[in-house]
């Protein structure tokens, strides 16, 4: 009966924590949230442009670069999601 | 009768004139009907970017040159000092260990350098930009209203601003004297609130 209970609790604690799984995500993810307009990019290619000459600005550049080129094409998510991968660039 | 080689010659300086006159007129024209976008919000062109860099990398090398640097920029209090300075006068822009981005230091442009990232520059070279500043940047010219020495405390602090995590910062200007502190103690020294 007492491991009945054990199990039981232990699944309960498993579920919830299944369960808030994509929210603890999502809320890490939130911190990164970009929307795709000209002065979040500018903003951004700024930023990219003050880092010290190495491979991450290359790669920040490029990235903004990729989000203008969806933000022209009107792919907002997709603008986004270049952004987002720029700004983790930038701040690593 | 004149010559063909002096013809030419004749020729050529002409239209020199003419192209420096049309490159005056063409640049005059463009200041003032404000063609070239000032708005810090809105990044420099690559190219002028790099021109105005190199510009600002190469006149402060050349200036800090003459600069003697002090033998003990590594001295506990020295560094000490210049963290609580750091603190109050620079973290604002340039951000700090565990420090997020502020207003600031998000509008400005330039941007400030994260000095928690390290910096390219010489002692001599960061002790000349943080006591003249940089023209047409956020960046003051810290030398109007401190002495030297509190400048080469804040240089001291610099090299080893890097190397701190959040807490080691935090830590380091819990023990530092307040800004008020040196600058009382500055003023007793000098006579005055700081050299031109």
């Amino acid at each position: 009966m007492c491991n009945a209970a054990a199990k039981t609790q232990i699944g309960a604690f498993l579920l919830v924590a299944l369960a808030s799984a994509p929210l603890t995500f999502a809320a890490a993810h939130e911190a990164h949230k970009t929307t795709c307009n000209d002065t979040a990019l500018n903003a951004m290619s700024a930023d990219a442009q003050a880092m010290p000459d190495a491979e991450a600005k290359t790669k920040a550049m490029k990235e903004l670069a990729m989000a203008k080129e969806m933000m022209s094409r009107k792919d907002m998510s997709a603008c986004e999601e270049h952004m987002h991968k720029a700004m983790e660039v930038i701040e690593e | 009768m004149s010559d063909p080689a002096s013809k030419a010659s004749k020729f050529w300086l002409i239209a020199l004139g003419a192209a420096l006159v049309a490159a005056i007129a063409g640049a005059t024209l463009a200041i003032w009907i404000g063609l070239y976008n000032v708005a810090a919000d809105i990044p420099h062109t690559e190219p002028v970017y790099w021109l105005l860099e190199t510009a600002r990398q190469r006149s402060v090398a050349v200036r800090a040159t003459a600069i003697e640097v002090p033998g003990n920029l590594d001295d506990a209090d020295r560094i000490t000092s210049g963290a609580g300075q750091y603190a109050d006068m620079c973290a604002g822009c340039h951000l700090a260990p565990g420090m997020k981005r502020t207003e600031m230091s998000r509008g400005l442009y330039p941007r400030a350098p994260e000095l928690r990232r390290g910096s390219d520059l010489t002692p001599a070279e960061e002790f000349w930009v943080v006591k003249h500043g940089i023209k047409a940047t956020g960046m003051p010219a810290w030398g109007v209203t401190h002495s030297d020495e509190f400048l080469w405390n804040v240089v001291a602090f610099l090299r080893k601003l890097p190397e701190l995590s959040p807490e080691a910062y935090q830590a380091i200007v819990e023990s530092a004297p307040s800004h008020n502190e040196m600058m009382q103690e500055m003023k007793a020294h000098d006579g005055h609130t700081g050299r031109p």
